[in-house]
């Protein structure tokens, strides 16, 4: 079968990336993002495309996840060094939005023992779905970490109107072969999504946030 | 020069090969399979010109159907035999839904993408009879979903992200004045709202955001309106209320994700009890590709009775329109619709179904619409060699079986 975007061209492209940024010091880690063109498509008409992919090598280490547990969950937390609240903690917030809106703030993502996520609408309110946090389950046969790992592996990607489509697929300090396996999944992921696959693809690049876009198709 | 020893990993990228799509077993182990009969009782072009079916509903007991085009349209024709009653422009942008009043049988409602729901009467349907907007500020929010509920008196439409916000808008049907606007439920795009069946005042909600809310809508307070919040983990596309699973003693919901995943709710669980991925549909159509499978549609059927998953393949030449049912977290074959003239490989976009007769209505890209009824055709030919009279075994759809019962299996 006639191939895409070959395996040197991938590594061609994340080694100049690569290369690039570290000539070029930033005061942050640069993300690395695929950006795909798409084509024969109608946004009046068709479908909308979104997903959530889960990638190999997490894109966002630094991603604060904070458990809210029953007590057994709170034990496996603070043993694992994980932030955690328990339901005494989340009724003292009172249902009050400036607290919920706080800790919304706070960290990136939560997880939460499965009798407690029932309790959230009553407990909070709705201030964590506002805040596009509303946790994920977490049930007991479930390794906490493995689940922390899985929610900060997991990205999600939204085409709008216009028919451009980045995904942020890992960072510069990732080597590259950690880059290639994502991007890799990321492409065969995204593509077997759209109605008429490669057809629908026009272009694809990869860049990081200040650097220069490497085209790979 | 670096690691080249851990490369092998990462192939090359190729292409999605469906030159050899099709089913993994032939004919005759299919129809072993898939025994529930089903024939294609009617099949009409919506035009000459190139149109998508976006969105179907039927009226059944008047038997009539409403698609909804996108060239902005609205095409009205008999459930039975497809011939079009009228055809009428309903918005300036696209259609986003159409819904038939439950109770008024003569209006159809559309809501569209440029911020407006509309009722139609359809025995005069040159001007809209009513508008519903937000009329709350001047900024337009453009839908993206609604729903009537059972008693025609709650109207809910669902918004698009615009800037920060995410709108649920409800009005009362007799005031085009909003009742509630509510903004703290969804954090992205609203994909799908719709009504419990029989319960006025129970909505729910799907969302690019991963969440599938509940609502009580007795409750005038937004923050207590929320019941349940289901977590989906991925993007939502689309929900379908399945009725009451008397073993979990719940109210049941489906969620059809943007990855064409099914996930199976009881509404007051935090995890899914059953999930479909499309490799599992896949295998379950019988299908060698699983990217080009679609979970199109869940229908509810009667109490006691398994829900159904329409899916299928788009591949040109080789594709199909199959229903599975879910039984117990296990997808089985249940019937194929197939049309004889072509069509197959349609993408479907609209689709509804009859819980007491069991026919399917399909529309889609090709501009297509057919009518599918449980049982099977026999070829009669008349006195009049040149043609060939259909007709239709008489028989309820028992399958091979020969039960009176519908849907026995």
């Amino acid at each position: 079968m006639s191939s895409k975007v070959s395996r040197d061209t991938l590594y061609e492209a994340v080694n100049n990336m690569l290369t690039q940024s570290k000539e070029k010091k930033r005061r942050f880690t640069e993300t690395v993002e695929i950006q795909f063109g798409l084509k024969n498509y109608d946004p009046q008409k068709d479908k909308r495309f979104s997903g959530t992919v889960k990638l190999k090598h997490i894109p966002r280490p630094a991603m604060k996840v904070c458990i809210l547990g029953d007590q057994q969950h709170c034990d496996e937390a603070n043993a694992n060094n994980l932030p955690c609240m328990d339901a005494e903690a989340l009724k003292k917030l009172n249902k009050n939005k400036k607290l919920v809106k706080q800790l919304a703030k706070k960290y990136d993502a939560f997880l939460a023992s499965e009798a407690l996520i029932k309790q959230i609408p009553r407990l909070l309110g709705p201030g964590l779905n506002k805040a596009g946090k509303f946790p994920g389950p977490l049930t007991h046969s479930d390794s906490m970490v493995q689940k922390v790992e899985e929610v900060k592996g997991t990205i999600k990607f939204q085409m709008k109107k216009v028919l451009c489509l980045c995904v942020a697929v890992g960072h510069v300090k990732m080597s590259a072969d950690d880059l290639a396996q994502n991007i890799h999944l990321s492409i065969n992921f995204l593509v077997s999504l759209l109605k008429k696959h490669w057809q629908n693809v026009r272009s694809i690049h990869i860049k990081t946030t200040m650097g220069v876009p490497q085209r790979l198709y | 020069m670096s690691k080249l020893e851990n490369r092998s990993e990462v192939q090359d990228i190729i292409e999605i090969d469906v030159s050899q799509d099709g089913d993994v077993c032939n004919q005759d182990e299919l129809n072993t399979l898939y025994q529930q009969p089903y024939f294609c009782s009617a099949r009409k072009a919506v035009g000459l010109e190139k149109l998508y079916i976006l969105h179907v509903d039927c009226e059944w007991k008047s038997k009539k159907l409403a698609a909804a085009l996108s060239n902005h349209s609205v095409h009205l024709t008999s459930t039975d035999t497809l011939d079009k009653i009228s055809t009428f422009i309903a918005h300036d942008q696209t259609i986003v839904d159409v819904h038939f009043d439950p109770v008024n049988l003569n209006c159809v409602l559309t809501g569209s993408s440029d911020g407006s729901i509309r009722v139609w009467d359809i025995r005069n349907p040159e001007k809209c009879s009513q508008e519903f907007r937000d009329d709350t500020d001047q900024k337009i929010k453009p839908f993206l979903s609604f729903d009537i509920n059972c008693n025609g008196t709650l109207l809910c439409g669902g918004t698009e992200k615009v800037k920060s916000d995410t709108h649920l808008f409800l009005w009362d049907t007799r005031s085009p004045k909003v009742l509630a606007a509510y903004s703290e439920f969804h954090e992205d795009d609203i994909s799908h709202v719709q009504f419990h069946p029989t319960s006025p005042n129970t909505l729910a909600s799907c969302s690019t955001d991963c969440l599938v809310n509940i609502y009580d809508l007795n409750e005038k307070d937004e923050d207590d309106a929320l019941q349940f919040c289901l977590n989906t983990e991925t993007t939502c596309g689309r929900l379908q209320w399945l009725g009451y699973d008397m073993k979990t003693k719940q109210e049941s919901i489906s969620v059809t994700t943007s990855t064409e995943n099914v996930q199976i709710w009881d509404v007051e669980e935090a995890s899914p009890k059953h999930i479909f991925s499309r490799e599992k549909i896949a295998d379950a159509l019988r299908r060698k590709k699983s990217e080009t499978c679609f979970a199109i549609r869940c229908f509810q059927r009667g109490e006691g009775q398994d829900p159904l998953l329409l899916a299928g393949s788009n591949t040109p030449n080789r594709g199909c329109l199959r229903m599975l049912k879910m039984s117990e977290g296990v997808l089985e074959p249940f019937a194929i619709l197939f049309d004889e003239k072509g069509g197959n490989s349609q993408t479907i976009r609209g689709a509804a179904f009859n819980q007491v007769s069991g026919q399917v209505v399909s529309g889609g890209e090709d501009g297509i619409i057919n009518v599918w009824m449980p049982g099977e055709v026999k070829q009669v030919a008349s006195n009049n060699t040149r043609k060939v009279k259909t007709e239709v075994l008489s028989k309820k759809f028992g399958g091979a079986h020969g039960s009176k019962k519908p849907y026995s299996k």
